[in-house]
């Protein structure tokens, strides 16, 4: 790891535009976070198109700041509204709110901040002293290896993620085969363009992410029943400033809760394809399964183990982008789309290529999550008047608006605006019919580098298959993904023995 | 006031769609795939099957039912009308007129009542927008007025 790099970066970090720019998007995260409907892979998808004018010293900041800050400001009007800001934030409405209603809205508040500040902190160290390691690694790697390695993080997403096996397969499948529009790489065959020219490089990904995740939010948030979009907000919370700085005694006593957590986030976190999900639900559960019925009535554990494990997946799933070229997740798909329009190559090759851009990245994270503390402490009390003060008409208007300027503005095209609408419909019937967008995003980002990897595999190998069970890594790799693959079965079989022994 | 008509559209039978449109998909993929090279369509075709593979298994194991029931199929026909309206103003006048049209309606069919603030709020975000994308970023948004402010 070259640490002089680590120390330049850091430095430059703390001069005005950079600074500011992470400033800005520590505030914008928390702020979007803590308002229902939106969250960090709408903004992200906003903010991409506009940061590619931006030199990349400030174009990424901006990105980190909101990627750290999101999921934690998604705890606040979980806490206090019992209304979970973002996703990562649902499990932390039920000890939250139930604390809230005991008058304890600041400890809570607290409990939310310090937790979210050890995870991102955590996770921001595994980042900066994993990934640089890993790409070195990463450089050995053949196209064996990436073939394999790229099957491993589907497989991860097939069988790991929470929700249907089978519509999480359909997601992959269908990612796979939205990226195989366009110009095959080895043949040079037009697939799927059906004499259409803008469809020769295939559909492009910036526009296709607008859509998915940013255009779908706005479809459904149009078509949602006016009366069901109504929410009283009008309760006042009252939460003291003094309550949220935690005793000694409280620190202390969730130490092994914000350790297992924490472990556990970035484990998750570091596999591609996991989710930021699984890590709070495997968190949550050890809690419960510790305190039993104390768990969802106010458990101090209950917040500290969602709240650090979301936000050590933070920065984590940025390790296998910036070392491997894989996202992790899809807010780290986001990345690797801010990444391409700046012209960059994520991979291995990031850090010996750009140095300067890769330590100016993970160096972000230690900061964002650093600056992530005093805000979130001052605005925490605010966010009730916040989801109260924005319209949410004018949201979904602006919403709609940037993501029509932006997917135009990434090709100077309207084929940009046209796939994103697209796309936008497909996330919109995905989210309706609960097939998840994450493995769709993913299959489409790796179905290039395993269709190259395979084809160089076969050429190394002169048509055997057996070339990827020979390579140790890459077998390895392949177990892993079979174990992947098997999981949905065999946790469906352990359920029902314990079905069977306990009654 | 009269509430808005809305079908409801949850239950199983738009999970069999799923299944079914997952297996038509696979066989239109393997249909035009086959006049293809063989490196061209070694993968599409490994994931027909699949996905065809998958549709059946959706039809005998559909998970969690989809749900439709907090949306209204009118406001989501209204919502595509705006957005493919925007699109056509997009490429026949300019996305100064069109981002103006597509703020307006978005908020107006979201409840916002139509006046002189809803007005000045959509003009004054429009011409923000033009001039972060146009004059900050260089990276010029089309159409007359954006051309005659900032480009």
């Amino acid at each position: 790891m070259d640490y002089s790099m680590l120390l330049a970066s850091g430095g430059h970090l703390l001069t005005l535009w950079p600074f500011l720019s992470l400033l800005a998007g520590v505030t914008l995260g928390l702020v979007v976070g803590s308002i229902p409907g939106l969250n960090d892979t709408i903004t992200l998808a906003v903010l991409v198109p506009i940061t590619f004018a931006m030199p990349s010293d400030i174009a990424f900041p901006l990105l980190v700041g909101v990627y750290c800050s999101a999921c934690f400001g998604g705890s606040f009007p979980a806490i206090l509204l019992k209304i979970p800001g973002t996703a990562s934030s649902v499990l932390t409405a039920i000890d939250g709110y139930a604390m809230t209603q005991k008058g304890q809205a600041g400890r809570a508040l607290g409990i939310a901040t310090y937790s979210s500040f050890i995870g991102g902190i955590v996770s921001s160290l595994v980042l900066i002293f994993f990934a640089p390691v890993l790409s070195q690694y990463a450089l050995q790697f053949g196209p064996a290896e990436y073939f394999s390695l790229c099957i491993l993080g589907l497989s991860t997403v097939v069988g790991m993620a929470s929700g249907n096996a089978l519509k999480n397969a359909f997601s992959c499948l269908a990612g796979l085969l939205v990226a195989m529009v366009g110009i095959s790489p080895e043949a040079g065959f037009p697939r799927f363009t059906f004499g259409s020219f803008w469809l020769f490089d295939g559909f492009p990904l910036t526009p296709m992410l607008i859509g998915m995740f940013g255009l779908s939010v706005v479809f459904e948030l149009m078509s949602q029943q006016v009366a069901s979009g109504k929410q009283d907000f009008s309760q006042s919370v009252p939460v003291r400033f003094s309550d949220m700085i935690l005793p000694v005694s409280l620190i202390r006593r969730l130490l092994p809760t914000w350790v297992s957590s924490c472990t556990l986030g970035n484990l998750v976190g570091v596999l591609p394809g996991a989710g930021m999900l699984v890590a709070i639900y495997m968190s949550y559960d050890r809690v419960r399964r510790r305190f039993g019925d104390k768990c969802g009535q106010g458990l101090p554990e209950g917040i500290a183990a969602p709240e650090t494990a979301n936000n050590s997946v933070v920065a984590s799933s940025m390790v296998p982008l910036l070392s491997l070229g894989i996202p992790g997740n899809s807010t780290s798909a986001l990345f690797l789309g801010a990444l391409l329009i700046q012209g960059l190559r994520p991979g291995p090759a990031l850090f010996a290529d750009s140095p300067e851009v890769a330590y100016l990245i993970v160096v972000a994270f230690l900061l964002a999550n650093l600056l992530m503390f005093p805000i979130g402490l001052c605005l925490a009390r605010s966010a009730p008047n916040l989801i109260r003060a924005i319209p949410r008409s004018l949201l979904t208007a602006a919403i709609a608006v940037l993501c029509f300027a932006g997917a135009f503005a990434v090709g100077n095209s309207v084929f940009g605006v046209i796939v994103a609408l697209l796309f936008g419909f497909v996330g919109f019937f995905f989210n309706r019919l609960n097939v998840p967008i994450s493995p769709f995003i993913l299959a489409v980002v790796l179905a290039p580098v395993i269709e190259r990897a395979y084809f160089q595999s076969m050429a190394l190998s002169g048509g055997s298959m057996t070339f990827f069970l020979t390579q140790p890594l890459s077998l390895a790799m392949l177990i892993f993904t079979a174990l992947f693959l098997a999981w949905p079965l065999l946790k469906r079989s352990l359920k029902r023995r314990g079905v069977q022994r306990y009654g | 006031m009269k509430s808005s008509p809305s079908i409801i559209l949850s239950g199983h039978w738009l999970d069999r769609v799923l299944s079914m449109a997952c297996v038509g998909l696979g066989i239109a993929i393997l249909i035009a795939s086959r006049t293809y090279p063989v490196s061209a369509a070694a993968l599409p075709q490994a994931s027909a099957w699949l996905i065809g593979a998958c549709g059946i298994g959706l039809l005998f194991f559909p998970g969690k039912v989809a749900s439709f029931q907090e949306y209204s199929v009118k406001r989501l026909v209204v919502a595509t009308v705006i957005f493919l309206g925007a699109l056509a103003l997009f490429s026949r006048i300019g996305a100064d007129v069109a981002l103006f049209g597509l703020f307006l309606s978005s908020a107006m069919i979201m409840g916002y009542p139509l006046g002189f603030r809803l007005l000045g709020i959509t003009a004054l975000f429009c011409a923000f927008l033009g001039g972060v994308f146009g004059a900050l970023l260089n990276v010029p948004l089309s159409g007359p007025v954006f051309g005659l402010l900032f480009n």
